[in-house]
């Protein structure tokens, strides 16, 4: 894994630079990372404790990416860069995913009844709706989908994202309260509708 | 967006969040007085504060957690060594079963897997291998064979026999009836086979359900998943070992299990008995009997409530008895093992041979009489069950006069009332049920044609030659009662309403006014003398249902025969009618949709309170939460989340109406003229048209063209005469598409299937508005206000008078049309603007713009998504010259519907109005591009003014060069 880390971080910063391919080279890589946190979550040992809300960025990402390799030219771009990454590669596969079992219309037993579920998790969201209600938000207030990139997919504190931004904590406060409830409403209406997604 | 508009919503939404939620409606009264806008929308948000503070950061990890953990990783490997997997073929709550190639041999098997959770478990590793183990004992012809267990990259595999054909759950879902007996037996009888082989080698299945029953394409049933089957004990099933009490919990499925294996006490083979009692009730009737909305209420209903007895008449007595016998409580009062059901099933196997050979000498013996034959030997199920039920009760008479035309196209006429012996409305509701019911089988019949109960009533029919001539009918069905002292007789006459012939008659006699007795006599009577036969499944579905209180029943006939002319007296009558059946059955719940129809309909129609939409709500929530099933319930449910603006809601209710498996007796439904949505005409029609129509609006609200379009055409090719679904895809085609020219040859369509009837009339003179063939628009119109003078009638003559510019006329015809509907925000607005144009009263029209503003407010008040309502309030801001105000709505409609042309060319309008020619001529182009009329550009006197604009007439050129 630290073997690995140097290239990833290139990867990382070619993919922000704009080259496409390496987006195809470091999904894998975030896979792997994604199916061991996914493996944690769901084992038995975990299923008695609590939750720590640590974000994606800290539970798999920084394992992959060398941040203080300071050829970032600042944490800002990082994280903007990562979190975007992040989103980009759950969407895809959620939606990818999506499609195989529509496909084969197949049905899953949902998952509350075949386990007992520890009530205190948080409720799980539906990440494509989630990226879709996002890009519509982007297209009337291109900030807070930013601030709300940055907050759900970096795992950013407020006040990180105060700095990465340059605005103030209580505009990101403001901006991510009401980002939310605008967003709750529209995912309510894309789960009601069931209107397809692309 | 606007961005004035979304900053005040930010701040007024943070501002009113911080409140209690007690201050924030007043808070949002006071400070936003003037801003309706911001209001609404603000109150619309503040209704998702909950949901928002479930948005965590914590919650996406918990979603790619879920998201990565049943990853298939498995696909395209190798397991054990030599299958190859080919895809993933199902998932359970417990396994997932895969679809694999033996690399060796030329075969493929199916491979199970435990869950993604379960995999790690080393308690479920164990039971998974000894299930496994137990399993491959097992041999017989009905079983699914388990070849092996094996053990590959730390988790174990079951090698299963791969199956081809479905589970008996998908097949009743492609189906959507009941299984008839004939398809019954030999599936039960082989269900029974293979219990009977794993219960003599002492297995147990104890998760028997339609799931885990494959029906092969050759017609074998394969039973499958003994997942959670256990091995009794040798010695003795009373023997409390633990092989015979569940020491761990394992995920059944409630519906289907046993009594006593819910409570955990002692079980055996018995277990399985109940839940195949189960899976053959539903298959039998289209539904579990014990299913409820939740699973803690559906275990309840298992442990203590009976079965209800299977309402299918084609089951005969013994065949229920060998059902219910299953179903019974105490496993000692159930057969005492699968062998003894299969000998029992055997025997009803044999009779049934007996009938059927029966019922063909029957037939030979009618051969000339041309039947149209739906399904083989029902015609003796009915006249079976008629003499077993009915037979005390009325008695039939018949004379077989003529022959009856190839194809039937039948006008059933109101039927008459002879000196008082019955009351009116009871008979209006009658006939209206009898049609319906007719109707909704006619779908399923090519011959049969059904002329629906709303036609005749508008058209005024009364008599077999109208029917005839106006109707195009070839047959009518005409019905009478009267008191013969105690009893009451039906005459039923069937005529050629040409030759004035009478073809068919029938006398029943009832002791009494009993309505599903009634109902199923005339039915039956009906049916024989239009020579139909009818399958057992139709049957069932057309029988009455819901409640076993005739007077209850009686209640809602009469309710819906009110609910059939719209005036403030029958609707209230309609009410209380229905609220009487709910007293004397509260868990019948066709009264409860169809009050919550009729305070929608008291809403639409004559009082715009708000109030009723809630109890409308209410009434229909109630409904469902009954029967989670009801097509009337969800219909119901979807008009009122129509009503208020929630479309996806009702998207979703319409489907879940079209998809319920029981076709319903009868529907509500409301039938909007051409171009708007007042004035509907109810009408009482089988329930899909009504869902089909529910749902295109729905989808068309939510700007989803494509899904509105299909679900349109379905409705078209589904019901290919009836009226109604060629006005919907015209009036589709005319404001979602454009496409006016189709929308006329579909108006003509319908016209001409009904001539009499207004509504293609209506909707030809708004489509010919739209073209600008003002000449025909105005002589529709008038032949709709001969045929019935409507408030939509008005409107729309007036809008063909304005397109000519004759406003004086424009305004009389407006005048009328708030006379008949003073409500509709539009009338009012139409009036106000053709008073803005008639010289010298354009003072006048402002007081009568603000009262149409006021109406619309009080629209959006109940629904602030109506979209049309905010661009028309737009328009009238614009007139009386308040931007601000004609702008936020503006933004709002089109954030509504961005690429409605419509909406782009009534934009250039109010820019216009506001000198912004620059802005107006651009959105005129956008709009023609995107298909609007130009016809309607010429007509726009607001528009006069950018004549001479170069920009305006450039472009006016350029169209004039491309002419469509």
């Amino acid at each position: 894994m630290v073997a690995g880390q140097g290239q990833l971080t290139k990867l990382l910063q070619a993919w922000s630079h704009g080259d496409q391919s390496a987006l195809d080279q470091l999904t894998p890589l975030i896979y792997a990372e994604l199916r061991k946190l996914a493996r944690f979550h769901m084992s038995r040992e975990s299923a008695g404790h609590t939750l720590q809300p640590t974000a994606l960025i800290n539970e798999a990402f920084l394992k992959l990416i060398d941040i203080s390799g300071a050829d970032w030219q600042s944490r800002k771009h990082f994280y903007a860069a990562a979190s975007q990454i992040m989103r980009r590669v759950l969407v895809d596969y959620a939606r990818k995913k999506r499609s195989y079992k529509r496909g084969r219309d197949h049905r899953r037993v949902p998952f509350e009844e075949a386990l007992a579920y520890p009530s205190d998790l948080p409720e799980a969201t539906d990440i494509v709706a989630f990226d879709e209600a996002l890009r519509k938000l982007a297209g009337i207030d291109a900030r807070k989908a930013q601030v709300v990139e940055l907050w759900f997919f970096g795992g950013m504190t407020v006040e990180e994202i105060a700095g990465a931004m340059d605005i103030g904590t209580s505009t990101v406060h403001r901006d991510l309260e009401f980002a939310k409830v605008w967003l709750a409403r529209e995912l309510k209406s894309i789960e009601r509708g069931d209107y397809p997604t692309q | 967006m606007n961005k004035e508009f979304w900053a005040k919503v930010e701040n007024a939404y943070l501002e009113a969040a911080e409140l209690p939620g007690e201050q924030r409606t007043p808070f949002l009264e006071k400070v936003y007085r003037d801003r309706p806008d911001v209001r609404l929308e603000v109150e619309s948000l503040l209704q998702h504060k909950e949901a928002a503070e479930h948005l965590t950061q914590s919650s996406i990890v918990v979603s790619a957690a879920s998201l990565f953990d049943d990853d298939d990783d498995l696909i395209g490997t190798i397991v054990g060594g030599k299958y190859r997997v080919r895809e993933c073929i199902g998932s359970g709550g417990q396994a997932d079963v895969y679809l694999a190639d033996h690399i060796a041999l030329d075969s493929s098997f199916a491979l199970k897997r435990a869950a993604p959770i379960l995999r790690k478990d080393p308690e479920f590793r164990q039971r998974f291998l000894e299930e496994a183990r137990r399993a491959v004992v097992l041999r017989h012809d009905n079983v699914a064979r388990v070849h092996d267990v094996l053990e590959s990259g730390g988790e174990m595999f079951v090698v299963m026999e791969h199956i081809e054909g479905e589970t008996l759950r998908q097949r009743l879902e492609r189906i959507r009836r009941p299984l008839t007996v004939e398809e019954f037996l030999p599936i039960a009888l082989q269900c029974a086979a293979a219990l009977a082989a794993a219960h003599e080698k002492r297995i147990v299945h104890l998760d028997v359900k339609p799931e885990n029953i494959m029906l092969t394409t050759d017609g074998r049933v394969k039973i499958c998943d003994f997942g959670i089957a256990r091995r009794l004990s040798a010695k003795s099933n009373s023997d409390t070992s633990d092989a015979s009490t569940p020491d761990w919990t394992f995920a059944g499925t409630p519906a289907y299990m046993a009594p006593e294996v819910i409570l955990s006490y002692q079980f055996d083979e018995r277990a399985d008995l109940f839940s195949l009692g189960t899976v053959f009730y539903e298959m039998l009737t289209g539904r579990n009997p014990f299913l409820a909305a939740t699973s803690p209420a559906t275990t309840a209903r298992v442990v203590s409530e009976p079965a209800a007895l299977i309402d299918n008449p084609a089951v005969n007595r013994k065949l229920e008895k060998i059902v219910m016998r299953l179903l019974e409580k105490d496993p000692e009062d159930r057969f005492h093992n699968a062998r003894e059901l299969q000998t029992e099933l055997d025997s009803v196997r044999r009779s049934q041979r007996r009938l059927r050979d029966a019922a063909t000498d029957i037939r030979e013996a009618f051969t000339e009489s041309r039947w149209i034959k739906i399904a083989a030997f029902t015609l003796l199920a009915i006249v079976a069950a008629a003499s077993a039920l009915w037979m005390n009760w009325y008695r039939i008479e018949r004379v077989w006069l003529a022959r009856l035309p190839e194809r039937r196209i039948v006008v059933v006429l109101p039927f008459t009332v002879i000196q008082d012996s019955a009351p009116r409305s009871y008979m209006d509701g009658l006939t209206e049920l009898i049609t319906a019911k007719l109707a909704e089988l006619s779908n399923a019949v090519p011959q049969l044609i059904i002329r629906p109960a709303s036609e005749v009533r508008q058209a005024g029919i009364i008599s077999p030659q109208e029917a005839s001539g106006r109707l195009g009918a070839n047959l009518a069905l005409e019905g009478s009662v009267y008191a013969v002292g105690d009893s009451f007789q039906f005459v039923l006459r069937l005529t050629d309403p040409k030759e004035l012939k009478q073809l068919r008659s029938k006398v029943i006699t009832v002791s009494k006014l009993d309505s599903l007795v009634v109902e199923n006599g005339i039915m039956t009577s009906a049916l024989q003398m239009l020579e139909l036969e009818i399958m057992p499944a139709q049957r069932a579905a057309l029988a009455a249902k819901g409640t076993s209180d005739p007077q209850a029943y009686e209640f809602y006939l009469n309710a819906i025969g009110y609910l059939a002319s719209r005036t403030t007296d029958s609707v209230e009558n309609a009410i209380q009618q229905f609220r009487e059946a709910l007293i004397l059955d509260n868990s019948f719940t066709l009264p409860r949709a169809g009050l919550g129809e009729a305070y929608l309909v008291k809403y639409e129609a004559i009082a715009k309170d708000p109030e009723l939409i809630t109890r409308a709500q209410e009434a229909c929530e109630r409904a469902l939460s009954i029967d989670p099933d009801l097509q009337e319930g969800h219909i119901c449910s979807g008009n009122v989340y129509y009503a208020i603006g929630e479309y996806r809601a009702a998207v979703e209710e319409f489907r879940r109406a079209l998809q319920s498996k029981a076709p319903s007796s009868l529907n509500v439904h409301y039938e909007s003229s051409m171009l708007s949505a007042f004035q509907p005409k109810l009408r009482i029609e089988p329930g899909f048209d009504a869902a089909y129509r529910g749902l295109g609006r729905a989808y068309q609200a939510l700007d989803d063209l494509e899904a509105a379009e299909a679900t349109y055409l379905k409705a078209v090719k589904e019901r290919p005469d009836y009226l109604y679904s060629y006005t919907w895809l015209g009036q589709f085609y005319a404001t979602a598409r454009q496409k006016y020219g189709e929308s006329v040859e579909l108006f003509k369509k319908a016209r001409d299937l009904s001539p009499d009837n207004l509504v293609p009339h209506l909707a030809l003179c708004g489509a010919y508005i739209l073209l600008g063939r003002h000449k025909e628009s105005i002589e529709e119109c008038t032949a709709s206000i001969a045929i019935s003078p409507t408030a939509s009638g008005y409107m729309n003559l007036g809008v063909a008078l304005s397109m000519t510019r004759n406003f004086q006329e424009a305004a009389s015809a407006f005048t009328h049309a708030r006379e008949l509907n003073p409500k509709y925000y539009k009338v009012v607005g139409h009036l106000a603007r053709a008073y803005y144009w008639i010289p010298g009263k354009r003072g006048e029209s402002l007081a009568i713009f603000r009262n149409a503003i006021s109406l619309a407010q009080d629209e959006l008040r109940t629904n602030p998504y109506n979209w049309d309502v905010h661009i028309m309030t737009a328009r009238y801001w614009a007139m009386v010259g308040d931007r601000n105000s004609a702008l936020s709505h503006l933004n709002t409609a089109l954030k509504g519907h961005p690429k409605n042309a419509h909406y782009q060319a009534i934009a250039a309008v109010i820019f216009n109005q506001f000198g912004e020619r620059a802005l107006a001529v651009n959105l005129l182009q956008q709009a023609v591009a995107g298909g609007y009329s130009t016809a309607d550009i010429d007509a726009e006197v607001e528009l006069d003014n950018l004549r001479e604009d170069p920009g305006f007439r450039a472009f006016i050129a350029a169209r004039a060069t491309n002419v469509r």
